[in-house]
């Protein structure tokens, strides 16, 4: 058990190490360019089932697909609380058909019974 | 590059530590981590200015800081600050000496840029925490939906910047102005999704303690971070810290939009929990944070050398700062004190240190328990809210001595 907290040890100097990766903006730089991830950047997708994709249509405009792989596995009532909310309120141009087909496709491949 | 882990413990889960992913080089095979819930798997990424850090998405980026950072001393460094955007759409080339930020529905309209800030007004510093409202939300029971954060959204820095009172002072407030509002530059890929905007009522607007900052210990602040300058409200949700901040409304009515009618809101019960079949409750915006400690050097399920080994942690409030931190090795039956150190300002992390006699071969709860000298004491339960908000009940760690 000394060994796994060595382990620790070693791995806390590792991460010291770690922290001179990413630079820093110059204090006199005026412009300060970073490159962040776009659409699809490091972004698994989906899984690939029946109306993936209108996910990949409708969701992943604003989203990464990590913010539904990340969930718990959410009921059908969830998930339809949920599409309302991105419709309703973030204005996610999902027609009353397809936002059906979203909520059965996300309870099938990402909820629960 | 040689193999290498990275230690990302510190859970404080039930369920066990969080299992430890390997990274042959941290570009092309990113390291993950499974947060001990539903749905816990985590590639650990380096993104814009930061060193690796567990993703929650790329897109917006929301990064959680591994937890062992907060062992390494109070301050939490630039490149590992935990990430939290709402819309997509973050600039990603900022000229920070063409960047103003509007001051309007006051008696003069102000159009601010850093050197107006840095040049024309009394430059201030304050240490303070900036936690996310939904910091620990994968840990609730029953899970909610949001941001599936361990304990690492949430970060402690140096801020340098001007009151934000100042700069009201100077643009003269109205009568009858009731709440302040923000607004940053991020903005969503369609234009039918509410602006990102967050107000404050006036008092806590108009409090010393409330900073425009353009730098983030002793460096400017990261783009993801909200370069060039945010708003830096001590003890209150990070909701209300606008990144890259571009305007400040005065309202003379009680803002309702989206982010603070319906967003962001806690129950107006006396703990502000609820259960999770009530119903019909009332309704307030989230303000200030709760009291909270953790341990920084032992995980859950993780095991500890017998003899005399130090435990340490931190501990924070809102802003009365921290009376005493607590440390039980029973599970939370007996309590024993513990030493804190150096205090860096009421609204800082507060280090907290003893040492336990531990015989080997014994399974131990580890608990520990802040006060805050406002006199408030972590529950021993945890409070739930709909929105997985205000988690704050006292943390245990199962571990074994050998």
């Amino acid at each position: 058990m000394k060994k796994r907290i060595a382990t620790a040890v070693a791995v806390f100097v590792l991460t010291t190490a770690a922290s001179t990766i990413g630079a820093t903006p110059s204090a006199t730089s005026k412009v300060t360019t970073v490159s962040l991830p776009g659409p699809g950047d490091y972004d698994p997708g989906y899984k690939n089932a029946p109306n993936v994709a209108l996910l990949t249509t409708n969701c992943q405009l604003c989203h990464s697909s990590n913010y539904v792989r990340t969930q718990p596995l959410l009921s059908h009532d969830a998930w339809a609380a949920e599409i309302s909310k991105m419709k309703k309120v973030y204005g996610a141009p999902i027609t009353d058909a397809d936002e059906a087909k979203i909520v059965d496709y996300l309870t099938a491949n990402y909820g629960k019974p | 590059m040689a193999s290498r882990s990275i230690f990302l413990g510190g859970v404080a889960g039930a369920l066990g530590a969080a299992a430890i992913g390997r990274a042959a080089n941290a570009a092309a095979e990113p390291a993950s981590i499974v947060a001990p819930f539903e749905n816990g798997y985590r590639p650990v990424v380096a993104l814009a200015q930061k060193r690796p850090l567990i993703m929650l998405s790329p897109r917006p980026p929301l990064l959680e800081t591994p937890f062992s950072v907060f062992d390494r001393g109070i301050l939490t460094p630039n490149d590992a600050f935990f990430v939290r955007w709402h819309l997509s759409m973050i600039p990603e080339k900022i000229d920070a000496s063409a960047h103003r930020i509007a001051v309007t529905g006051t008696e003069r309209t102000l159009s601010l840029s850093l050197a107006n800030l840095k040049n024309d007004y009394e430059q201030v510093t304050i240490v303070a925490v900036n936690q996310c409202s939904g910091n620990s939300r994968g840990f609730f029971g029953p899970r909610v939906a949001g941001g599936q954060w361990q304990n690492g959204a949430m970060g402690n820095a140096r801020w340098k910047g001007v009151r934000l009172r100042d700069v009201l002072a100077k643009a003269g407030l109205k009568a009858g102005t009731k709440q302040i509002q923000f607004q940053g530059l991020e903005r969503a890929p369609i234009t039918s999704t509410p602006l990102f905007r967050k107000s404050l009522d006036l008092d806590v607007a108009q409090n010393e303690n409330v900073i425009i900052a353009y730098e983030m210990n002793g460096a400017p602040l990261p783009v993801l971070n909200g370069f060039p300058v945010r708003l830096v409200v001590p003890g209150y949700f990070s909701t209300y810290w606008t990144k890259m901040l571009a305007h400040i409304r005065a309202l003379d009515t009680v803002d309702d939009n989206f982010w603070m009618k319906t967003a962001y809101r806690i129950p107006d019960t006396p703990n502000n929990g609820v259960l999770p079949t009530d119903k019909g409750f009332p309704t307030i915006p989230i303000g200030p944070m709760r009291v909270r400690s953790f341990a920084t050097n032992i995980i859950d399920g993780g095991t500890l050398a017998a003899g005399n080994p130090e435990i340490r942690g931190i501990a924070f409030d809102n802003g009365s700062g921290i009376a005493k931190v607590e440390l039980s090795a029973d599970g939370g039956t007996t309590w024993l004190p513990t030493t804190l150190d150096a205090d860096a300002g009421p609204f800082s992390f507060r280090r907290w240190s003893t040492r336990l006699d531990l015989v080997p071969s014994r399974s131990l709860v580890i608990a520990c328990r802040a006060t805050s000298n406002a006199g408030v004491v972590q529950p021993v339960e945890p409070v739930w809210t709909p929105g997985g908000y205000l988690k704050n009940n006292i943390e245990t760690y199962k571990v074994t001595v050998a």
